[in-house]
């Protein structure tokens, strides 16, 4: 999720930054430094996606999938209840606490799994475990506050 | 066991004893002091007296003077009622802390004065907040006063506002003249704001009070003149308590003289005037009892001592009327009005006359729901009108809670997208936690076992 | 060091020092109930104990649901929506495991005796806390101050069933899962760390302190460029949990999402998700421009998080700090606005002397330990270091909060004395205790060696018996200080007093009891009892009558209404009376016996208070003579003299003298008057054995509809005067209003 989102605001970005350049004639010289800037910003962008990909195990890659779908179902919720309004407040609550407990929960699964993170002694098996501790107990706090 | 025996005997007796004497009539029990200047008046007072106790009274006559008499004994009532027919005399029985502390207690009083008025009776009465004249005044009406030579009586015609003390048959009568009714004695004014007093018989709009030996002088009326409608004659106090005193300027009005005087072809109304005097003063009508309270929620029969907010009740109060000897049911003239209240009212409105009506007894109900406000509530039914009934003031608290953890709204359409939310969460965990489990990488280090 | 053997044999001391620590504990706090009895202290406890019968007695989801009628009348109070209910369900857990456990003991006694076994495990937690801080022994040495610190058992004694002495457990345990979350970097502990920060927010209103403390203690470690996925994992799962567990409770609903106090917690969530965003993407980049780059990006983002926080609060979004907040902040705020909470003596700042009488050697020592937290200067020690900066402005703010300072106090002196004694008693040639430490150390850390802090010229055993001789004596006097202070200043009921004789004999001085149980037998259960609020949750629990204002001060305008019907004269404070349905009045009275806790004393806060929210009725300048004193002899003011609390008090106080003594006020060291004092709204019906306690019943209305003052006065005065009135307005159905007049 982390890449697409930065990859996607890096292209509005250049995108914006082109369809200023074309339009600006005037300041030529201002431009090709903005193009230099800016094709500089999207190669680093591809070497961030590049390095991701080549790097990270595939089970990160399916925690980081899972992350995103947990994090767009959390701004959904933000902005329903933008639109909406907050009446059953505690529901609310419950329902985007449960969204980015999730994600945090999943996130910490995914840095202890992360061979390059210096966890000690921390087994993936004890990770794992810990994560199903966690989630289990935060899941009976969100289903107790729902309603 | 004699002891036991002994002990089941005497409860009997006790029992038939109680069956078969003291059942009284009415809620006003019967015992009776008459309390005379002294004892030979007592054949002036003869058909009054009569009357009183054809009706079931038990009477006691004593002289004011007898200081044997007490009105109160080992802290009880000795007497029931107190008919104070000495106007001019005091005694140490009598004294107005005694007759107060008797009112105090429960007691009826029937005061008659005369322009003879005793210091007793003046002191009585201002504790009462009515104001006898000076001594010596007598009240004087030089176009009412049907009998040649004698100018102190007076015909009093005026009533004021509306009560159940003197019939209104009789105050008809009396007000267009049919039957005369002659008033010899002091005026007094009401003084203050006391709501528990209330003026029966004023003067007529001609009638004044004045000093009797200064008849036939010209002294001027001072602003502070009784006159007219100010001028009260007979006044009816109800205490707080329900203990009834009435007032009348004028003893003579209940003896034999003036109510056997014949008056052109009429007869007196006296007579059945002091009697309906007496009957109000000493309980035997305008009596009003609740029976029982009620409340419950709308669609249970069962009252609880604490309710919800935002809760439909009903609330029911049985009333009773005690008049002509029986209990009947009760119909207020005037709305009867329930009233909630914490600190300030949040419910007052007045109550219905339901169709659950029995021989003795009428229900007034009201449906209201329970303010949105939690505290401690005072449901009180508060009927205190200058009628003549008796007061009645019904109180209970009620606490109403707020919504308990359970009777809050669920399962909310608003709140749907949250309930799938969660739920998917809760599904992706296990996929997520199934999908760790069970994955074999094979590009990098995680070495997961399956367990 | 050494073999398995000898370290089985430590670990197996350590355990028999830890017990004996706790049953030290234990037994220094029993004072009270030895003394006197087994009954529950002061006032709040009585609180706590009646919603405990209330659990007990009814089950869990009356109490959550109890509506309680006999206080606040006739507001009511919610009671399971304006408690901290921890203490509660412990004891009440505590009072079934036994009772099911075939052990039928008393819930009464469950609830005297569950602060004493609660600071034995609050002396566990403080030794495993100060293990992660430095080693076991200083761990046993911490675990043995908290076991004895006056500063603590101030709030722990037997019978003092408060909030507290739970609390400071919760505290301590939460920090150790903390310390140990982010050191091992395991959503377990923080899982751990959540679920007694649960605990504590169902305990203790404290709860706030380690909401601010562990997101402080986060950000230190940011801006020390300390960031580490562990302190994500960390801090992540506690906040998460730990927000969500504490909405849970009724009494703190959704505040963690719109108070202040809370929202540091979240601005630092949110710091932590991005630093951990950035990190991340540093990690598969390893680009030196990127750094900078998103070091401005958390930069910028920080400052717009600032900026929206203060832009809400401004908007009203969220709530601005409550009053008991900025108390904290300005300490001569509340005096200025909010008498009731400036009214109560443990909100008032902290003097110097209660410092040094309820931690005396742990004082001094404090400093040092925090000056060797800097020079270790790990990631635990930046916590403690926080941890006593804040804990000591509180505690100088708020005389209670040195409770909560105490742990870290007895912490860090344990850390410094155990430094002292590590170099003392061993010689640090061969440091052993600090193997086990360089194993689990940062890296970081390693850079500060051990050994540079030795000198030598402390192996001969002259110079390390001339510190440790002087170091014992010190250890010993300040253990016989705490035994002193715990039993004579920390260890009386309070609801029993108790006097010594000349010959040194006690007295036990027991009217608050003889008078709530004289109202429990000769009042109507359904009376309501007028007092000050310092009395309402006591006469509540011993009286079982309903009272209108109670300890648990939650409507200013109800308690002001109290203290002007106190404060004002009798025809004033009637209606008052009235209209809360008020049967009887209690008050303290203390110039018999020279008890200066008496109303007399706290009767300026009822002025001020009532003042407040009726300056109309009240004045507070009146009370005050024109030299401006507040007296209560010949020359107390008329207001002063006329008010229902001044009447109350010395009703009939002359006639104790008989006809020829000088009645005397021995707390305010007075003569009073012997003017006899006139009541005529209210009847004396019963005066405690020592005059403590006096109870006045309200009249009624005269029946007779008389004023009462006429009423009173009816047979006194020989006649009344004639008055010269309007004749009454006859009207048709006039209704009487009884509150007329």
């Amino acid at each position: 999720m982390a890449k697409n989102k930065t990859e996607q605001a890096t292209k509005a970005a250049g995108a914006s930054a082109t369809a200023t350049t074309s339009k600006d004639l005037n300041a030529k010289t201002k431009a090709i430094a903005n193009k230099s800037f800016v094709s500089n910003q999207i190669s680093l962008v591809t070497q961030l996606v590049n390095t991701y990909t080549t790097t990270t195990p595939q089970l990160l890659r399916l925690i980081d999938a899972y992350l995103a779908a947990v994090m767009v179902s959390g701004i959904i919720q933000f902005v329903y209840v933008v639109v909406v309004g907050t009446f059953p407040y505690n529901s609310f609550l419950s329902g985007f606490a449960a969204s980015v407990g999730a994600f945090v929960l999943a996130a910490n699964l995914r840095m202890q799994l992360n061979p390059k993170n210096d966890f000690y002694s921390l087994t993936p098996e004890g990770a794992f475990a810990e994560f199903v501790f966690c989630s289990l107990v935060f899941y009976g706090f969100v289903v107790n506050f729902l309603g | 066991m004699g002891c036991r025996i002994l002990r089941i005997v005497v409860a009997l007796v006790i029992c038939f004893v109680a069956g078969t004497f003291a059942k009284p009539a009415n809620p006003a029990l019967n015992k009776v002091l008459v309390v005379l200047n002294s004892l030979d008046q007592q054949t002036y007072f003869s058909r009054f007296l009569d009357s009183l106790e054809k009706r079931g009274f038990n009477l006691t006559i004593k002289a004011i003077s007898d200081n044997s008499v007490s009105l109160v004994t080992w802290e009880e009532l000795a007497f029931n009622n107190l008919l104070l027919l000495a106007d001019a005399t005091s005694g140490a029985s009598f004294t107005p802390a005694k007759v107060i502390d008797f009112v105090n207690r429960g007691g009826n009083v029937l005061v008659a004065a005369s322009s003879q008025v005793s210091e007793t009776i003046r002191d009585i009465a201002i504790e009462l907040s009515a104001d006898f004249d000076e001594k010596g005044n007598s009240v004087f009406d030089s176009f009412n006063s049907p009998v040649k030579g004698k100018s102190d009586i007076i015909s009093a015609k005026k009533f004021t506002g509306e009560h159940i003390i003197i019939p209104p048959t009789l105050q008809g009568q009396i007000s267009r003249g049919e039957l005369p009714l002659l008033f010899r004695g002091v005026g007094h004014r009401l003084t203050g704001k006391n709501p528990l007093i209330i003026p029966v018989l004023v003067g007529n709009p001609t009638s004044f009070s004045y000093l009797d030996s200064t008849k036939g002088k010209a002294a001027p009326l001072t602003p502070g003149s009784l006159v007219g409608s100010s001028l009260v004659l007979i006044s009816a106090f109800q205490a707080r308590n329900n203990a009834r005193v009435v007032f009348s300027g004028s003893v003579d009005l209940f003896k034999n003289e003036l109510a056997e005087a014949i008056i052109g072809d009429k007869k007196t109304a006296n007579a059945q005037f002091a009697s309906e005097l007496a009957k109000w003063a000493f309980q035997e009508k305008g009596v009003l009892k609740v029976i029982n309270t009620f409340h419950h929620r709308l669609l249970e029969n069962q009252q609880h001592g604490s309710y919800r907010i935002k809760e439909e009740l009903l609330y029911e109060i049985e009333l009773s009327a005690y008049y002509d000897d029986v209990w009947h049911p009760y119909a207020s003239s005037s709305p009867i009005q329930f009233t909630a209240t914490m600190l300030d009212p949040y419910i007052r409105q007045n109550m219905t006359l339901s169709s659950k009506v029995t021989d003795t007894t009428s229900t007034y109900t009201l449906p209201f729901l329970t303010p949105d406000v939690y505290g401690v509530f005072t449901f009180q039914v508060e009927h205190k009108r200058r009628e003549g009934y008796s007061w009645i003031d019904e109180k209970e608290v009620v606490s109403i809670h707020p919504f308990r953890h359970d009777e809050y709204p669920r399962f909310l359409s608003a709140a749907f997208p949250y309930y799938a939310n969660v739920f998917s969460i809760m599904a992706g965990f296990v996929v997520l936690s199934g999908v760790v489990l069970y994955h074999k990488d094979s590009t990098t280090v995680a070495k997961v076992k399956t367990n | 060091m050494g073999t398995a053997k000898t370290a089985a044999d430590a670990v197996w001391l350590r355990v028999v020092i830890l017990v004996t620590i706790g049953i030290l504990a234990v037994s220094s706090r029993l004072f009270s109930v030895i003394r006197f009895e087994s009954v529950i202290h002061e006032f709040d406890p009585w609180f706590n104990y009646r919603s405990t019968m209330h659990l007990v007695n009814k089950g869990f989801y009356e109490f959550l649901n109890w509506f309680d009628d006999f206080s606040w009348y006739p507001l009511g109070r919610v009671v399971g929506g304006t408690v901290y209910p921890g203490i509660m369900i412990t004891a009440g857990a505590a009072h079934w495991i036994m009772n099911k456990l075939n052990f039928p003991v008393d819930i009464r006694n469950v609830c005297v005796f569950l602060a004493p076994f609660f600071s034995a495990f609050t002396a566990v937690a403080c030794y495993l806390l100060t293990t992660e801080i430095k080693d076991a022994s200083a761990g046993l040495l911490a675990a043995a101050f908290i076991g004895i610190a006056p500063g603590y058992i101030s709030r722990s004694v037997a019978g003092s069933y408060d909030n507290e002495g739970i609390a400071i457990f919760l505290l301590m345990i939460t920090f150790y899962c903390w310390l140990k979350a982010f050191k091992l970097g395991s959503s377990l502990w923080g899982g751990l760390t959540a679920l007694f920060y649960f605990y504590m927010v169902s305990a203790w209103g404290g709860y706030v302190f380690i909401i601010n403390l562990i997101p402080l203690h986060v950000f230190a470690l940011l801006l020390m460029g300390r960031f580490s996925a562990r302190l994500y994992v960390s801090y992540s799962t506690f906040y998460v949990i730990g927000t969500l567990s504490s909405m849970e409770i009724p009494f703190v609903g959704f505040q963690p999402t719109w108070t202040s106090e809370h929202m540091a917690a979240l601005g630092v969530f949110g710091l932590v998700q991005i630093v951990a965003f950035v990190e991340m993407i540093r990690s598969h980049l390893s680009a030196q421009e990127f750094k900078s780059l998103f070091h401005g990006l958390i930069a910028a983002i920080g400052a717009a998080g600032v900026a929206g926080v203060v832009a809400l609060v401004a908007s009203g979004k969220i709530a601005p700090f409550t009053g008991r907040f900025y108390s904290l902040w300005d300490t001569g705020y509340a005096k200025k606005y909010i008498p009731i909470i400036a009214s109560v003596s443990e909100h008032q700042p902290t003097a110097w002397p209660s410092f040094f009488f309820d931690l005396q050697l742990l004082m001094p020592l404090f400093p040092a330990g925090i000056y060797f937290c800097f020079q270790e200067l790990r990631d635990e020690h930046v916590f403690i270091i926080l941890y006593a900066v804040t804990g000591s402005y509180f505690a100088s703010v708020m005389v209670r909060l040195i409770l909560t300072l105490t742990p870290c106090v007895c912490i860090a002196s344990a850390f410094a004395i155990s430094k002292i004694l590590d170099i003392y008693i061993a010689p640090p040639k061969d440091i052993p205790n600090d193997e086990e430490y360089d194993a689990t150390a940062n890296t970081k850390d390693k850079k500060i060696e051990r050994s540079k802090t030795i000198s030598f010229g402390i192996h001969e055993i002259d110079t390390r018996l001339s510190v440790l001789i002087p170091m014992t004596l010190v250890l010993v006097l300040f253990a016989w200080h705490c035994t002193w202070v715990t039993s004579n200043a920390y260890s009386s009921p309070s609801i029993v007093l108790a006097s010594q004789g000349r010959d040194g004999s006690q007295h036990i001085i027991d009217d608050f009891r003889e008078a709530y149980y004289w109202l429990r037998q000769n009042s109507a259960p359904n009376d309501k009892i007028l007092s000050w609020w310092d009395y309402g949750y006591q006469i509540t629990g011993m009286a079982n009558r309903t009272v209108l204002v109670d300890n648990n001060t939650w409507n200013n305008t109800h308690i002001a209404t109290v203290g002007k019907a106190m404060s004002c004269s009798e025809d004033v404070s009637y209606p008052v009376m009235r209209r809360h349905d008020v049967k009887f009045v209690l008050v303290i009275f203390g110039a018999v016996l020279g008890y200066s806790g008496d109303d007399i004393n706290k009767f300026l806060w009822m002025v001020r208070i009532g003042e407040g929210v009726y300056p109309n009725d009240v004045n507070e300048r009146k009370f005050f003579t024109d030299r401006g004193e507040y007296r209560v002899d010949e020359s107390a003011t008329p207001t002063m003299k006329n008010s229902i609390m001044y009447k109350a008090s010395y009703y009939r106080f002359h006639e104790l003298y008989g006809p020829n003594g000088s009645p005397y006020d021995r707390v305010r060291n007075q003569a009073i008057p012997k003017k006899p004092i006139s009541l005529h709204i209210m009847d004396e019906a019963f005066t405690s054995e020592n005059f403590i306690v006096r109870i006045y019943q309200v009249k009624d209305l005269d029946n007779l509809g008389r004023s009462l003052n006429a009423a009173a006065s009816f047979g006194k005065t020989k006649r009344k005067k004639r008055i010269s009135a309007k004749p009454v307005a006859v009207g048709k159905h006039r209704n009487i209003d009884e509150d007329e007049d």
